[in-house]
């Protein structure tokens, strides 16, 4: 079996200090140790294993077992394994060693479970709030389960936060959170020597709603697909698809063949009209405004597409548990055939057109370069490892749905630039256009929805898809009566924009927008956006009353 | 230059695509997610369609005699789930979607349904036409049904826990004879 | 002539568009900026996104005001010169949406700025948005009304 040499490696050396060891699925364990033994452990599995760190998840277990429960989970797609390291943490004793001293991506990850559970990590090197506000009460966790979900802390004047600023004798350029080149509110702090970036310092959470708390306290199986689409508009359904994914593996049920070939369609669509937005913005951030209007004219057939398939340009509400809600007649599927026809046309001439542009071509060619040894070290996710020579994608390592019914390519680059990224987008829409034509024309009969049986308590399910911006993966627990006890939402951007500040550095000022557009940033994907808003390197302290009482008309 | 010269090609050749709205009409496909509409006369005012709305724009409170069924429009997010869950589909989805509003007012859509007293207690505990269709979907589905249960579906349910236990409490006493 | 039609008034000129994105999952976010392409193109009348609230005569704001985003927002409206008309764009800001009773959140843009036009949406299509900017302009009628219904009454 493919991934049993790595288990065997990795059970074999750490025999003794496993405590416990599951099967959870047919591709994913679960490794139970001890919390001390953690650095130890991982750094071995990531370092000399090569595992990729998908996600670390907190849950707040003292009801049921007087602890809390840490879970790091890694990766390897080559294998097509997944292993979920889990260890405890005792009531009376909330911290644990951190690892990021070995493995640097797991920085953000433990960051977020000191802030919302209380958890310390011990030996970590920039331990600063990232999600919640500066102002936020001390030893107020939201995610404890005593916390009430609409529990509102007043606000305070404090408004600072204390940014990494370099040693050197440097200028400080904010950018955000409301600037032209962005439509997400976010705050980078850029260190400038003259025109050049010397360092970049990052805070976030602007579009931190409490997306995971209001699913664990409030919502229900049947309702959290929907706040999931709400998650992102731009990759929404692919946040609802994984969040089935995970809940129908920790129930480990079936759905119809034909709801997995509609499922994947629309997964596509959205590939599609994620990459088009893409190419569009990315052409408005280097000046080229012809490209953005005519990439999103090629754009609007998709939304037509879209909308005649599921009623509503974005958030299609059409995943449901068990299947999709409505199915596609075959008026529906052979219009849809003569538009991706059209837009294949259309796209191809376009690219070719935009491709033989110097201007374009000369602003991304060499600006923003990832290394292959840095893609690897972050994990990083999506086109950016694509970009940079790092062959990874969900659809053909963990295959789900019905992809492994088509051919398709994954094109990998290994210049590490923009301008490959930009070429791997372009060519993924290419095969995605492929891919809904081969689905369209080969859909088989029969139902769109399975009926489910009760499914129990306290199961793990994992759910792992290829977003447009990259590996997008949710860890679920399940509840009691249809609820779900943790729900955890990563998203590829959360993996990504750790690497921005290693992108920044040593480019000018007028790349900087560009440099971070590649990433594909989706802030609300992301939900960690914390704003800070300092003008001209000044903290503005401005009290709430005031502001208020100017601004009450009617 | 040459580049810049593809790219004219190509705008120039696909011409203006401008959709003229507002003199044009969209064309809006079948099944678009519009604005709901609620047909006043069908509701039974059972509340389904609240417990089934995620962001809580149906909302229902009992003010002393009268049940009010609220709907705003500026929380809806089109989902379907109340038109899924509705019994006697009452609330329907349209495909209107120009809901602009100058005031909050306006998008709101209020209904009041009389609610029916318990007989034992006294207290108001559903809509007087939600009893009305439970009833006759009983009577239409059993011709000889047992009188008892007309009562029971008559009372809130405290009074019917209380009701049923007592019940049961006096067979165990009496015996049961089974004919 | 109402209140809202003096400001519309004054302001004179075609008006200048500033978008503020309040924490919401963009997806009002991409149909208000697709306004702007060529399918639907919003500059026929005029109208254009401008890059600083001082040139702003119209705030289109998305989002349900998460707690981060809340003094920026204030900041950038009391940027703007009056008279200045606010669009409240969205399930997200009508009423706060899905998250309208989050701890993180203050629940939609009327509870923290004058709103005086209400696009619900989820997302509003482009379509939709226009109506709201030309009702905001006087140029067309409002299409949604409210509806009371009293059973028994005549």
């Amino acid at each position: 079996m493919s991934g049993s040499d790595t288990i065997e490696q990795l059970i074999g050396e750490f025999k003794d200090r496993t405590l416990k060891y599951i099967r959870i699925r047919r591709n994913v364990y679960m490794l139970e140790v001890k919390k001390e033994d953690l650095p130890s452990i991982l750094d071995y599995a990531y370092n000399k294993l090569n595992g990729q760190l998908m996600t670390m998840v907190g849950t707040d277990f003292r009801n049921q077992a007087d602890c809390f429960l840490l879970d790091y989970v890694l990766g390897w797609h080559e294998k097509g394994i997944v292993v979920v390291f889990r260890s405890k943490v005792p009531r009376r004793d909330e911290n644990f060693p951190s690892i990021t001293p070995y493995v640097a991506c797991a920085d953000w990850y433990e960051r977020e479970v000191k802030d919302f559970l209380g958890l310390t990590p011990v030996g970590h090197p920039h331990l600063t709030k990232l999600l919640l506000p500066d102002d936020w009460p001390e030893k107020s966790y939201p995610l404890r389960r005593d916390y009430r979900y609409d529990l509102r802390p007043p606000f305070t004047e404090k408004e600072d936060y204390p940014f990494n600023v370099p040693d050197k004798k440097v200028s400080i350029i904010p950018y955000g959170p409301y600037h032209f080149a962005m439509d997400e509110p976010m705050h980078f702090r850029f260190f400038v020597d003259g025109e050049r970036i010397v360092d970049a310092d990052f805070r976030g959470g602007f579009n931190y709603r409490g997306v995971e708390k209001i699913a664990e306290t409030k919502l229900d199986y049947g309702k959290i697909t929907y706040i999931a689409e709400r998650i992102c508009g731009i990759c929404g359904f692919a946040h609802s698809e994984c969040f089935v994914q995970a809940l129908e593996g920790a129930a480990e049920t079936d759905i119809p063949e034909r709801a997995k070939w509609i499922r994947t369609i629309l997964l596509e669509i959205e590939r599609v009209h994620s990459h088009l937005l893409w190419l569009g913005v990315a052409s408005h951030l280097v000046g080229f405004n012809s490209g953005f209007m005519q990439f999103w004219r090629v754009r609007e057939k998709i939304m037509l597409l879209a909308e005649m398939l599921t009623g509503n340009r974005k958030t299609y509400g059409m995943i449901t548990l068990g299947g999709v809600r409505r199915d596609i007649s075959e008026g529906k599927r052979k219009e849809s055939l003569r538009l991706i026809a059209e837009v294949r046309k259309e796209y191809k001439e376009l690219l070719e057109a935009v491709m033989n542009q110097q201007t374009f071509i000369r602003r991304l060619k060499g600006v923003g370069l990832l290394s292959n040894k840095d893609a690897r070290r972050y994990s990083v996710v999506g086109p950016v490892a694509r970009g940079s020579g790092v062959s990874i994608d969900v659809r053909r390592d963990y295959p789900y749905e019905a992809y492994e019914h088509f051919d398709f390519e994954v094109p990998v680059i290994s210049e590490g630039d923009i301008l490959a990224r930009t070429i791997v987008r372009a060519r993924e829409v290419l095969e995605a256009l492929s891919i809904i034509e081969q689905a369209l024309t080969s859909i088989p009969n029969g139902p769109v929805l399975a009926y489910l049986d009760h499914i129990p308590a306290e199961k793990t399910g994992i759910g792992l898809i290829e977003a447009p911006r990259g590996t997008n993966v949710h860890f679920l627990m399940t509840g009691k009566e249809n609820t779900v006890y943790r729900w955890r939402v990563r998203a590829p951007t959360y993996a990504n924009l750790q690497v921005a500040r290693i992108m920044l550095m040593g480019h000018t000022l007028a790349d900087a927008p560009v440099i971070i557009g590649s990433i594909d940033p989706c802030i609300s994907c992301m939900e960690r956006f914390t704003v800070v808003d300092v003008n001209n390197g000044k903290v503005a302290l401005i009290s709430r009353e005031s502001l208020l009482g100017k601004v009450a008309k009617k | 230059m040459k580049g810049f010269l593809g790219l004219l090609r190509v705008a120039i050749s696909r011409g203006r695509v401008t959709f003229r709205y507002p003199k044009k009409k969209t064309t809006i496909p079948e099944g678009l997610r519009g604005k709901p509409e609620i047909d006043f006369e069908a509701c039974i005012g059972c509340g389904g369609c609240v417990s089934a709305c995620p962001s809580d724009a149906l909302t229902f409170k009992d003010n002393s005699d009268v049940r009010v069924i609220s709907l705003f429009y500026g929380r809806c997010i089109f989902c379907g789930r109340c038109e899924e869950s509705c019994p006697v589909g009452a609330i329907t989805l349209t495909n209107v979607f120009e809901l602009a509003s100058l005031d909050r007012e306006h998008l709101e859509v209020v209904a009041e349904y009389k609610l029916a007293r318990c007989r034992s207690c006294g207290r108001y505990y559903a809509t007087e036409k939600c009893l009305e269709d439970v009833l006759s979907a009983y009577n239409e589905a059993l011709t000889d049904y047992d009188e008892d249960l007309r009562e029971t579906i008559l009372v809130c349910t405290e009074c019917r826990r209380k009701e049923w236990s007592e019940r049961l409490a006096q067979t165990r006493k009496e015996g049961v004879k089974y004919e | 002539m109402s209140e809202l039609e003096k400001r519309v008034r004054k302001i004179g000129k075609s008006v200048w568009i500033f978008h503020v994105n309040t924490g919401g999952c963009n997806g009002c976010d991409i149909e208000a900026i697709d306004m702007l392409t060529p399918y639907f193109d919003v500059e026929r009348f005029g109208i254009r996104r401008v890059p600083s609230p001082r040139q702003a005569d119209i705030f289109i704001i998305t989002g349900p005001v998460t707690r981060q985003s809340f003094k920026p927002l204030l900041r950038a409206y009391r940027a703007a010169p009056n008279p200045k008309i606010v669009i409240a764009l969205g399930s997200c800001g009508c009423g706060g949406g899905i998250w309208h009773d989050s701890f993180a959140t203050l629940g939609g843009v009327d509870k923290v700025l004058p709103v005086d036009i209400y696009v619900p949406g989820c997302p509003p299509k482009p379509e939709a948005i226009i109506h709201g900017l030309l009702l905001a302009l006087g140029k067309m009628e409002q299409k949604v009304s409210r509806k009371v219904y009293v059973q028994g009454a005549k």
